[in-house]
C-alpha cells in the first residue's frame, strides 16, 4: 500500500510539472491543440504508441484474451496494416493542408460548416463513451491499489489528467505520453517473466492453459465472423481516430510521419503481445474471475513483488491516461473551436479562445465520470467499449477522410450522410443486430456506400476546394515542399 | 517444448505474420526514402509519397 502510494505519488508529481513546463512552452493556440506542429519522430511515434494503447490494452484486451483465447491476437494484427495505410496512403494527401482538428478538414474539403459541426458533435459523444471505458479502469486499478472504492479511483484519475491536459495542452500530453509509454514498457518487459516464473516456465504454462481451457489455442473459441469484423474494426478505427489524424498534423513532415509511424508500430504490436502473454498465466493463476476486466490487476497484485507490481498498475494507469488526455484534447477542439469559435463566436480574441479551450477541455473531462457516478455506462467489459468506439469513428469519419483525399468528386451532402448515416446503422446494429458480427462492418459500408451515392447525385464540388489535397499530375510538387499555411482559424 | 509446439500456428502465426509486417514496412519506407534523395538529388520534383 505505501509503496503503491510512493509509486503513484511520483508518478503524478512528474506528470504535473511536465504539464507545468508545457504550460510556459505554449504561446499560441497551434502550440496549444497540435504542439506547434513540429514533433520529431521520436515523440511522434510515442505518442501514437501511447494513444493508442489504452486501458483497453492492459485491462480489456488481456480481459477479452482471458474469456476467448488466443486466437483473438490475430485481431490485433490489423493495426500494422492500419498504421502503414496511414503513412503510406492517408497522410502524404491528409497533411498537404495543415489543420487544428479534423472537424475543420471536414469544413476546408467540403466547404460546409455543416459538416465540421456534425463531425464535432460526432467526436464530443463517441469520446464521453470511450473516456468512461478508461475511467471505469482507471477505477479498478485504485481498487486494488489503494483499496478505495472504484468510484473515488475513477473520480481521482479524472482530477489528475484534467490538471496537466488542462495546463499544457497537447504539448504535455505529447511529454507525458512518453513518460507513460516508458512505464508501460517497463512494466509489461517486466511481469511477463516474472509471472511465467509464478507459473513454473513457459512448459508448465501451455499445458496448464490448455487444462483450463482447452479452447485457448484452437480458431472455436470465438467466431470466425466475430475476429473478421472486430480486425476491421480495429484497423478502421485506427486509421480514422481523430486523436490520430491530429497527430499526422503535429509531426514535422512525411519523414518523420513514416519514422513515427514504424516506431508506433513496433511499440503497439509488442505491447501488445507481450500483454497476451500476461492473459495467459492469468487464465492458469487465476481461472475463475468474475470478469476478464480483473486479470491485469490481480496479476500486478498477487504475482508481482510490491514495488513492480505498484510499477505494473502505474503502467495500466498510465496506458488510460494516454489516451484519455489525447482525446480530451481532440474533444476540447471540437467544443472550443469547431463549435464556439466557428459557430458561436467566430470574432473571440486569443485570450479569450485561451479560456474557452481549457473549459472546453474540462467539461469533456468531467461529463463521462459525472454520467458513471450517475450509473450510466457502468459494468461493460472495457474492450467492448472501445471495440463501439472504434466502429464508431470508422463508421464517421474513415470515408469523408479517405475518399476526401482520393476522390474528387466526393461532396459535401456526401460527407453529411457518410457520417451521419454510418453513425446510425453502427448504434442500431449494436441494439438490436446479431452480436456474431461487429456493428464496424454494417456501419462502414453504410458509409462508403452514402458517401459515394449522394455524392454521385449531388453536384461536384468546386475545384478550388478539392485542388489543395491533390498533386497536380503524375509529376506532383513535393509534399514536403508543400506550401505550410498558417493553422487557422 | 512439445506444449509450446503444439499451440501451433494459432500461437506462433501471430509473431511470425507481425515480423513479416514489419520487416516489408521497412523495406517500403527505406525504398520511398531512396526515391526521394535521388530525386533530390537530379532535380526531378517528387510524386505523391
Amino acid at each position: 500500500m505505501t509503496l503503491s502510494l510512493l509509486t503513484f505519488g511520483f508518478y503524478f508529481a512528474v506528470v504535473f510539472a511536465i504539464g507545468a513546463y508545457s504550460l510556459s512552452r505554449t504561446s499560441s493556440e497551434a502550440d496549444y491543440w497540435i504542439a506547434g506542429g513540429n514533433l520529431g519522430w521520436l515523440l511522434g511515434g510515442a505518442t501514437l504508441a501511447a494513444t493508442h494503447t489504452s486501458a483497453g490494452t492492459f485491462i480489456g484486451t488481456i480481459g477479452v484474451m482471458y474469456t476467448a483465447g488466443w486466437s483473438f491476437a490475430w485481431v490485433v494484427l490489423s493495426l500494422p496494416l492500419a498504421y502503414w495505410f496511414v503513412a503510406a496512403v492517408l497522410a502524404p494527401r491528409f497533411t498537404r493542408v495543415r489543420e487544428l482538428t479534423l472537424p475543420a478538414f471536414m469544413e476546408t474539403r467540403y466547404r460546409s460548416p455543416a459538416a465540421r459541426a456534425v463531425a464535432a458533435a460526432i467526436i464530443l459523444v463517441a469520446t464521453v463513451v470511450y473516456v468512461q471505458a478508461q475511467i471505469v479502469a482507471g477505477g479498478i486499478v485504485a481498487n486494488v491499489a489503494f483499496g478505495v472504492p472504484v468510484r473515488w479511483g475513477m473520480v481521482g484519475f479524472t482530477l489528475v489528467l484534467l490538471v496537466y491536459t488542462t495546463l499544457g495542452g497537447m504539448l504535455a500530453v505529447v511529454y507525458t505520453d512518453l513518460l507513460q509509454l516508458a512505464i508501460m514498457v517497463l512494466g509489461a518487459a517486466v511481469a511477463v517473466p516474472l509471472a511465467i516464473r509464478q507459473v513454473g516456465g513457459v512448459e508448465p504454462l501451455f499445458t496448464l492453459v490448455e487444462g483450463v481451457n482447452p479452447l485457448t489455442f484452437t480458431w472455436q473459441a470465438m467466431p470466425g465472423a466475430l475476429l473478421f469484423t472486430m480486425g476491421l474494426a480495429f484497423l478502421l478505427g485506427s486509421v480514422s481516430s481523430p486523436a490520430q489524424l491530429v497527430r499526422l498534423y503535429a509531426m514535422r513532415d512525411m519523414r518523420t510521419i513514416r519514422r513515427g509511424v514504424l516506431l508506433g508500430i513496433v511499440l503497439i504490436t509488442g505491447m501488445n503481445l507481450m500483454v497476451f502473454v500476461l492473459s495467459l498465466a492469468a487464465v492458469v493463476l487465476f481461472p475463475a474471475l468474475p470478469t476478464g476486466d480483473l486479470a491485469m490487476p490481480m496479476i500486478a497484485r498477487s504475482v508481482l513483488p510490491p514495488f513492480l507490481g505498484a510499477l505494473v498498475l502505474a503502467a495500466v494507469t498510465a496506458a488510460m491516461m494516454s489516451t484519455v488526455d489525447s482525446l480530451l484534447i481532440v474533444a476540447g477542439s471540437a467544443l472550443s473551436l469547431d463549435i464556439y469559435q466557428r459557430l458561436l463566436d467566430p470574432g473571440a480574441s486569443p485570450r479569450r479562445m485561451a479560456w474557452v479551450g481549457r473549459s472546453g477541455v474540462v467539461l469533456v473531462g468531467t461529463a463521462p465520470v459525472l454520467l458513471l457516478l450517475s450509473g450510466v455506462g457502468e459494468g461493460e467489459l472495457v474492450q467492448f467499449i472501445v471495440l463501439l468506439f472504434t466502429g464508431l469513428m470508422a463508421s464517421a469519419f474513415f470515408a469523408p477522410v479517405v475518399l476526401g483525399v482520393y476522390w474528387r468528386r466526393a461532396t459535401r451532402e456526401g460527407a453529411l450522410a457518410a457520417m451521419v448515416g454510418g453513425v446510425t446503422v453502427t448504434f442500431l446494429w449494436e441494439a438490436v443486430g446479431p452480436a456474431a458480427l461487429d456493428p464496424v462492418l454494417p456501419g462502414f459500408l453504410a458509409s462508403v456506400a452514402l458517401l459515394i451515392g449522394v455524392s454521385l447525385a449531388t453536384p461536384a464540388p468546386p475545384r478550388s476546394a478539392t485542388d489543395p489535397y491533390f498533386p497536380p499530375g503524375p509529376a506532383a510538387a513535393s509534399l514536403d515542399d508543400r506550401p505550410r499555411p498558417m493553422p487557422h482559424p | 517444448m512439445s506444449a509450446v509446439l503444439d499451440a501451433g500456428f494459432v500461437f506462433w502465426g501471430v509473431f511470425l505474420v507481425f515480423l513479416a509486417i514489419l520487416a516489408a514496412y521497412v523495406l517500403w519506407m527505406v525504398a520511398v526514402e531512396r526515391k526521394e534523395t535521388g530525386r533530390g538529388e537530379t532535380g526531378e520534383p517528387e510524386g505523391p509519397g
